[in-house]
């Protein structure tokens, strides 16, 4: 116990990752958990579709995004007073969140209409927009975005304006994330959820990319991966 | 046999233009005539510590644990690489080129030793040909042979720290990956690096001038004798029984750099902490400077292992435009492990400046104080300098070397409160901060520098 403590001093985006952990769990939950699981699930897709997209996006979000924010989330945390420590990591996530949510609400309805305004297959649209990303990975401005993801901004201590700029700078930060990250999520926003092996796929090259200190020496691997993957889904 | 580097004072002050002053002097001259792609030219040695570039030079690092053994490496190598050059100027006396070590330039005496040689100041060599010692942009009071200011190049502060890395730095820097100013959130520079090292640079430099800038530092030949200096401040330190970090990600970070073959070589500071056994080179003096003696003996009380939490900090940023200015704001008690610190009297106090951005250094070297009066003597209420030394990297996403957010500057201010509260000039839930320019500035060298605002984004104070 003590030691837990010890490592929450020091570290209060601890539980950012693991709700980032749950909201793993939650993903995986119908394809692990068995036929019950998966019943409810697929229930609740068809009786209230577009509650179930915007939860499942917002999961994913958390799950995806949450662990590229971490490094963020503590400095937050730790230029708070030690009592507003958790809300400020909670409401910058949260204004984060929200920023991806937007995103996502109009990312998922052209995701729905293209492969039928587009006359072809989801799946070639998938492979469209994984090349969109890979190639995104090989231009300036997707490095300038990534490095812009490492700006901090200081907060006003306490009171409402503490508030305010916490989830301003939660929003803004969400902003240069979205300039990284734009064609991997669209990606997904056309995946969905069910394409778990590719969130984790590029969990871990948002995740490397954003806290690498040298990111831009990852940008031929990553475009290589997704060049690859590009040719699993169109091979699939 | 290992090399002496020695004070350039000793060696001027017995004779002007001495040998390897002016060995030194013509063998930049030879370097200043190669191209800038080649690795031995002055513009690509220069161009290591920064260029506007994405290559792989501006590899420098600072406000970070790395900065001392970056530089000691990157001085080695320039080190050979003059020495090289020297075989091309005949005038050099063999046994001059075969001996020849950098020189430092131990400004830390004070009076004229804080002041350049006129090696440095005259704008032709003994013989008529161009002086490739002087530079025209410096400050011109320092190029008019004035001492830099006592605030410039004090010690004392450096000397308290005990320990290599800290919530402030402490001797060398933060723990962090490489950092070219602010890749990695956690940097804050060490107390070496912030003083004498940024408040020299902005001394010789000045609003404009070479030395106050990140690219062009390497440019000025005082660059690599103050940098001598520092690195001898660092064995100075270590002489003291002050212990270097044993972490693996400190000791085995590799950085590249070009030998006089231009052969690409890797230093880390495991290979480079015995600057004799290591690189062959020793100093002519490492004794603590006399000002800095009390503050190398003083006792200190290990740090608790709880992080220091904010206890109170600005709700605005702060602008410095080159006048004093001063901000208050209100203080609460500690709420979270320090509690029991301030219980018992036994904590840290640190003061920290964070998220300070601009576009350009202004060459203005700012003293911090704690609830100065309008009448008070400074010294007592004084904790430190920042100089800005590289800010104009600091929203630069150019590259991955900097990497866009704002520098920031902790300063242990535990012995300074104490010392108010004896003076019963500490209130506990309030606090004034008060920067100030170290000195006047001059006309401006450059258009660019004219206002060059600094913008402070939070004072906030720590407990611990």
């Amino acid at each position: 116990m003590t030691a837990l403590r010890r490592v929450r001093w020091h570290h209060p985006e601890l539980e950012a990752a693991v709700v980032a952990g749950g909201a793993w769990l939650l993903l995986l939950a119908p394809v692990v958990g068995g036929e019950t699981v998966s019943a409810v699930h697929d229930r609740a897709h068809a009786s209230v579709p577009l509650l179930a997209g915007a939860l499942a996006w917002l999961l994913m979000v958390i799950a995806m995004m949450i662990p590229t924010t971490l490094a963020a989330a503590r400095y937050v945390g730790l230029t708070a007073l030690w009592r507003r420590r958790r809300v400020t990591v909670v409401e910058f996530l949260a204004a984060y969140v929200a920023a991806w949510g937007a995103f996502g609400a109009i990312a998922l309805p052209v995701a729905a209409i293209a492969p039928r305004a587009l006359a072809t297959s989801e799946e070639s649209v998938l492979a469209g927009v994984l090349a969109v990303a890979a190639a995104w990975e090989l231009t300036p401005w997707k490095w300038r975005s990534v490095r812009s993801c490492h700006r901090h901004e200081p907060l006003p201590p306490a009171g409402r304006r503490a508030h305010a700029a916490c989830i301003a700078s939660g929003i803004r930060y969400g902003a240069r994330c979205m300039g990284a990250c734009w064609p991997a999520m669209a990606a997904m926003a056309v995946a969905g959820h069910a394409q778990l092996g590719l969130m984790a796929l590029l969990t871990v090259v948002l995740t490397a990319e954003k806290l690498a200190l040298q990111p831009a020496r990852l940008a031929r691997p990553a475009a290589g991966m997704l060049v690859g993957t590009v040719l699993v889904t169109l091979a699939a | 046999m290992a090399f002496m580097r020695a004070d350039i004072w000793t060696l001027e002050g017995n004779q002007e233009w001495h040998p390897v002053t002016e060995a030194y002097a013509r063998a930049v001259a030879v370097m200043k005539t190669r191209p800038a792609s080649d690795v031995t030219s002055w513009r690509f040695q220069a161009a290591i510590h920064a260029s506007s570039g994405g290559d792989w030079r501006q590899q420098c690092q600072h406000n970070c644990w790395f900065f001392l053994s970056w530089h000691r490496a990157y001085l080695f190598w320039f080190e050979q690489i003059v020495r090289a050059a020297m075989k091309e100027v005949d005038e050099i006396d063999p046994e001059v080129r075969e001996a020849w070590a950098l020189p430092y330039w131990n400004y830390s005496r004070g009076g004229t030793y804080a002041s350049l040689p006129r090696a440095f100041l005259t704008e032709q060599l003994p013989d008529g040909a161009e002086n490739p010692l002087y530079v025209r942009e410096r400050r011109q009071r320092i190029n008019n042979g004035d001492a830099l200011t006592k605030e410039a190049i004090a010690t004392t502060e450096a000397f308290k720290a005990h320990t290599f890395t800290g919530f402030d730095g402490g001797f060398g820097g933060a723990a962090t990956g490489k950092n070219h100013l602010d890749q990695d959130p956690a940097g804050v520079a060490g107390r070496l690096e912030r003083t004498p090292h940024g408040s020299v640079h902005n001394g010789v430099g000045g609003p404009g001038g070479f030395m106050s800038l990140f690219e062009t530092a390497g440019l000025d030949p005082v660059f690599w004798m103050h940098h001598a200096n520092i690195d001898r401040l660092w064995a100075v330190w270590i002489t003291q029984g002050f212990a270097n970090p044993t972490d693996d990600r400190w000791l085995t970070t590799e950085f590249e750099f070009h030998d006089e073959q231009k052969q690409l070589q890797r230093s880390r500071a495991a290979g480079v902490l015995d600057t004799a056994s290591n690189l062959g080179y020793t100093y002519e003096d490492l004794t603590v400077p006399p000002a800095a003696e009390e503050a190398a003996a003083m006792s200190r009380a290990p740090r608790p292992d709880h992080p220091p939490e904010l206890v109170g900090a600005t709700d605005e940023p702060l602008d410095l435009t080159g006048r004093r200015t001063s901000v208050t704001f209100g203080v609460e008690s500690s709420r979270g492990p320090a509690a029991a610190s301030e219980r018992a009297g036994s904590e840290r106090l640190y003061l920290s400046l964070d998220g300070i951005e601009g576009d350009r250094n202004p060459g203005t070297t700012y003293g911090v104080y704690l609830n100065l009066g309008d009448d008070d003597e400074p010294e007592p209420h004084y904790v430190g300098n920042v100089s800005f030394f590289g800010i104009e990297k600091s929203r630069d996403v150019r590259s991955d070397h900097p990497a866009g957010h704002g520098l920031r500057y902790v300063f242990d201010i535990t012995d300074t409160v104490a010392a108010l509260r004896g003076r019963d000039r500490w209130n506990p839930g309030r606090v004034e901060v008060t920067l100030a320019p170290l000195e006047e500035d001059e006309p401006v060298a450059t258009a660019e520098a004219v206002g060059a605002p600094i913008r402070v984004g939070s004072v906030g104070l720590y407990v611990q």
